[in-house]
């Protein structure tokens, strides 16, 4: 055992003298911090994308209001007079945009709701919405559901939703947590109604569909209860525009596939390097077993790629604080699986992206390791083990497109644990049990390849 | 005693081609064995296999008791050596890659390492690169890798390659004083035979494959040298000179140019002799010019002889 450590520590020190070495982490240094960087650059172009709301809003009545003017369709007095009050009263996208239309249609249409009081409610929602008063204009868009169900029904939740608000006191602003997560549950629930009724009436429906939506309202209900204000599944990709803390730094488990093309170099050139520049002999004129130093290699490569993912994962974290500061540290990520809802803890979640990636890179690496041991050429090693890297998808992506089923079998095709796991494998009814079978069944092989052109190579 | 090395019935086959055949041999603590061939002759090949880079298909080795075959690391633990050219890691230092074997072997200190570096006289040098060494100076820190851990068998293919004249002779002392004063078994191939002469206690012969026998330096010179001592001289006329020495008998003594004759003298009186010689070319009237020994016979003739009788064919 101490000879084993004796040996992994020269690999190490061979390692960790060449120059080549220190290019590689240098680049991954800068490619770390860079990610983040980049996406500082990115929030800013959005940010300037995206023009303040309001403005944007009284530009689109403005609009509607000069097309009416234009067209005269029937009525089109009343819709003019509808945008106008928008734009007198800088009504934004929340619930005075209902309110307001509640109130015109009231007002309009009172005799055919069989309302009565209609002066009464249409000042009074006037109101509400010149007071921002939510509350009254939530009560009285409940009594009226009773009364007058055609006017307002619940079928989009929204009822409900009012009643959620008063009941809890959350006020129903995006910028409030609580809303838009009680916003996002009573849509989710009003589209899984919809299914629901498609499927008693005999239509196909979407299962997949139905299934996520059951568990986004697990999730929200969740959320609500535990007063979980900040979620990483919402936030675990920057490229949807959401920039924070948590979903750039998700994002950098990207590194890790080019963590892989630096393992496939070290496992590359750890064996064949000693056939080239004639160490090997010299290597071999010792008390040790070739299979000895053969695993004290392979061990090196692979655990090297492992502490450079660590060394990534930490300087992520700390280029995504300067860049996007401290904000919800402490966030997880939920995840519903069957009936029970679990919060893993958002450092644990990000660590857990990094290690699925690093399958990529163990596998890649045993083949570059291989191929390394058998033909003694870096080059070859590390040319077929790259492309296989980057490739493999793109190989599986066609064969996948041209049908051909024998290519599940294939290692490129599984690879992607996490998407299999998911149900998004490229193939039908893959399993992460068969992607592993697959994947240790190449593994074997390309470790018994290495051990056999090492243990039984004449130098 | 029991041998430092033994080698026995070896064969080795590259594809169909034989290169080695049944070669048997021992060599022993305490003395300097030489391996001598011409190039491609096995020599190479006979090291690689005691030393493990090659597979040993048929026969067997032990070293110092211990079988190469069944119990590798123990026999290895008593071996250093130096196969080929020696190759370290250039982008170390020379006490880097020193560092390198102590690790693998064990047991080893400081002190050692730099007892060693000592030894082979690179203790100036030993914290460059290697890559600046020359040639010689890579030789010698593959000496000091091959002596770090007090082998009881030293292995050295070609050991001189590289070193200027001065420093084959440093190398020779160190070898002798590791043999001799550490009661170590060195194994020296060459195909440079007065090197061997001056260095080793035994040589075994190898041609084509096949061990030509072991003898000692001395055995060999002596063998084919005979018990005679031989003198060209100078005289006025050859062919009256060879009738005055009429003590010596016929076969002895010849013409060798217009100017020289050569006798030979039986070497337990030739000094002796040598005065009846010159005395009585004197006192007949004759001549006499210089009077020099024939040097004795080089292993390198010896070498060549033997060579000649097995075939120099590169096999």
């Amino acid at each position: 055992m101490g000879k084993f450590v004796n040996l992994v520590k020269n690999e190490y020190i061979k390692l960790m003298l060449k120059a080549s070495t220190w290019v590689m982490l240098i680049i991954l240094l800068i490619a770390s911090v860079g990610l983040s960087a980049m996406a500082l650059i990115g929030q800013k172009q959005y940010e300037s994308y995206s023009v303040s709301e309001t403005e944007d809003l009284i530009e689109n009545y403005q609009s509607e209001i000069n097309y009416l003017k234009d067209v005269k369709t029937e009525g089109w007095e009343q819709e003019v007079e509808y945008n106008q009050y928008l734009i007198d009263n800088a009504i934004e996208n929340d619930w005075r945009i209902n309110a307001a239309g509640t109130m015109f249609e009231i007002k309009y249409h009172a005799a055919e709701y069989g309302i009565a009081d209609a002066e009464q409610l249409v000042s009074s929602i006037d109101n509400a919405i010149k007071n921002m008063d939510w509350k009254t204009y939530f009560q009285t868009a409940i009594e009226l559901s009773e009364k007058v169900p055609v006017l307002i029904d619940n079928s989009d939740g929204t009822i409900t939703l009012y009643q959620y608000c008063l009941d809890n006191s959350v006020a129903p602003y995006d910028k409030n947590w609580k809303y838009s997560v009680a916003l996002q549950l009573e849509s989710a629930k009003s589209q899984l109604k919809v299914f629901e009724e498609q499927r008693a009436s005999g239509q196909q429906v979407d299962t997949e569909e139905m299934e996520t939506l059951e568990e986004n309202i697990k999730k929200y209900e969740y959320r609500l209860e535990n007063n979980i204000e900040f979620d990483i599944s919402e936030n675990n990709n920057w490229t949807d525009g959401v920039f924070n803390f948590w979903s750039v730094f998700s994002t950098s488990s990207m590194l890790v596939s080019f963590i892989g093309v630096i393992v496939i170099i070290a496992a590359g050139g750890i064996v064949s390097g000693e056939f080239s520049t004639g160490t090997i002999k010299f290597l071999m004129i010792n008390p040790v077993k070739r299979w000895k130093i053969l695993t004290s290699k392979y061990f090196t490569a692979i655990t090297f790629g492992y502490l450079a993912m660590i060394a990534a994962y930490i300087i992520s974290i700390l280029s995504t604080m300067i860049f996007f500061g401290a904000d919800h540290l402490g966030a997880s990520f939920t995840e519903v699986s069957g009936n029970t809802v679990k919060e893993i803890p958002g450092f644990l979640y990000v660590a857990q992206l990094y290690l699925l990636n690093s399958v990529n890179f163990i596998v890649m690496g045993s083949l570059a390791f291989a191929i390394s041991s058998l033909f003694r050429s870096s080059a070859l090693a590390i040319g077929i083990s790259v492309m296989a890297l980057f490739g493999g998808n793109t190989i599986t992506l066609i064969l996948s497109q041209l049908q051909f089923d024998w290519a599940r079998y294939l290692i490129f095709s599984n690879l992607d644990i996490s998407s299999i796991a998911e149900g998004n494998s490229m193939f039908a009814g893959q399993t992460v049990t068969g992607a592993l079978a697959v994947i240790a069944v190449h593994m074997v092989i390309f470790l018994l390849t290495a051990w056999d052109g090492f243990n039984k190579r004449e130098i | 005693m029991k041998p430092a090395l033994k080698i026995e019935h070896l064969n080795k086959y590259f594809g169909k081609r034989q290169i080695l055949h049944d070669i048997s041999f021992e060599t022993y603590l305490g003395e300097v064995f030489g391996f001598l061939g011409p190039n491609g002759a096995g020599k190479t090949t006979t090291i690689k296999i005691a030393v493990g880079l090659l597979r040993l298909d048929d026969g067997d080795i032990e070293i110092n008791g211990k079988s190469l075959a069944k119990n590798y690391e123990a026999a290895m633990a008593d071996i250093g050596g130096i196969v080929e050219n020696p190759e370290f890691y250039k982008y170390m230092t020379g006490m880097q890659n020193l560092h390198q074997y102590a690790r693998m072997r064990g047991g080893i200190d400081q002190k050692r390492i730099d007892e060693a570096v000592e030894i082979v006289g690179l203790k100036n040098r030993i914290n460059d690169k290697v890559k600046k060494y020359s040639l010689g100076m890579r030789q010698r820190l593959g000496v000091a890798q091959a002596i770090l851990h007090r082998p009881k068998l030293l292995i050295l293919d070609e050991p001189t390659n590289g070193l200027d004249p001065a420093g084959i002779k440093e190398l020779r002392d160190v070898l002798k004083n590791v043999a001799h004063k550490e009661n170590t078994c060195v194994i020296v191939s060459s195909h440079l035979m007065s090197e061997m002469e001056l260095m080793c206690d035994r040589v075994g012969i190898l041609v084509n494959g096949t061990m030509q026998g072991v003898h000692t330096v001395e055995e060999m010179i002596s063998s084919s040298s005979g018990s005679f001592a031989e003198y060209i001289i100078r005289v006025s006329d050859c062919a009256h000179a060879l009738e005055v020495l009429d003590f010596i008998p016929p076969e002895n003594k010849s013409v060798q140019d217009e100017n020289h004759i050569r006798i030979r003298l039986v070497r337990e009186n030739a000094e002796e002799e040598l005065f009846e010689v010159t005395s009585r070319i004197i006192s007949k009237g004759l001549r006499l010019g210089t009077v020099s020994p024939v040097e004795n016979k080089k292993l390198e003739d010896v070498f060549i002889e033997l060579t000649k009788s097995g075939g120099v064919q590169i096999g």
